[in-house]
């Protein structure tokens, strides 16, 4: 699965949990999970389990420790798909 | 140090469902488990220990000035009673009261000097009631660390925000 695919995945999976359509929009490998699209905190642990179940895949807490932004997070799930 | 947070009740049951598989699993240890489990009112019991974790959080940030990172299982309750309880982060203990009411609960850390906090239905009205205790114009900033602090015409004093739903909260410096 290519970056791009992936990238792809993750924004059909945070989409329900987002506050800030704006920056949702424009979307970046940069962008910030709870500081620009405003995920309340409650919901990243949706965002991760949603990831689990589309790329069937388990993350460990460490692993979800810095899932904060979209480019940490493409870095583990390809960690895990390997 | 100053840490808060606060979820209001009705909006979490719209936009949480804590009892899918595995959610409490990535956000509770497992004596925190048997602790909800074991409760009467097991999704009250829930975000009650979540917004310990929260708020200590947020404490332990401004305190060590670590970046952020999402693991709720560094936090860990060593002891939750009705209105407070001891949170253990990095081998520090941390003392956290609680408020609860049928619409929201609001935890925020105890600290050895003298804090107040004020929750109203939004950033403005919370800033405005706390200009009027000062008697004086007082605006929300955020430090170059992104911490915020509150501007008032002397001086600034270190603060904790936190808002969800129908509520917006601030802990600060007395």
């Amino acid at each position: 699965m290519t970056k791009e695919d992936i990238i792809q995945k993750l924004k059909r999976i945070v989409e329900p949990y987002v506050n800030h359509t704006e920056n949702f929009n424009n979307l970046t490998e940069t962008s910030d999970f709870i500081k620009d699209l405003e995920i309340n905190s409650a919901n990243l642990v949706d965002v991760i389990l949603d990831i689990e179940d589309e790329f069937n895949i388990r993350i460990e807490n460490d692993d979800m420790e810095q899932m904060l932004n979209v480019k940490k997070s493409v870095e583990v799930i390809q960690q895990k798909l390997k | 140090m100053l840490g808060n947070d606060i979820v209001d009740l009705t909006e979490a049951k719209k936009q949480s469902n804590i009892f899918r598989p595995r959610y409490f699993d990535k956000t509770l240890t497992a004596s925190e488990q048997y602790i909800v489990q074991q409760s009467v009112n097991p999704e009250l019991c829930f975000w009650k220990i979540w917004t310990c974790k929260e708020a200590v959080y947020k404490s332990a940030q401004r305190e060590f000035g670590f970046k952020s990172f999402y693991n709720p299982l560094q936090f860990n309750i060593e002891c939750l009673k009705e209105f407070q309880a001891k949170v253990c982060y990095n081998y520090n203990i941390y003392n956290v009261d609680i408020e609860i009411n049928n619409n929201f609960i609001y935890s925020f850390t105890s600290n050895d000097f003298k804090t107040d906090y004020c929750i109203l239905s939004s950033q403005f009205s919370v800033l405005q009631q706390i200009s009027t205790k000062f008697n004086q114009p007082i605006s929300l900033n955020k430090n170059e660390n992104g911490l915020p602090y509150l501007k008032l015409l002397s001086h600034d004093k270190i603060c904790s925000i936190t808002h969800h739903g129908a509520y917006f909260a601030i802990q600060y410096l007395c």
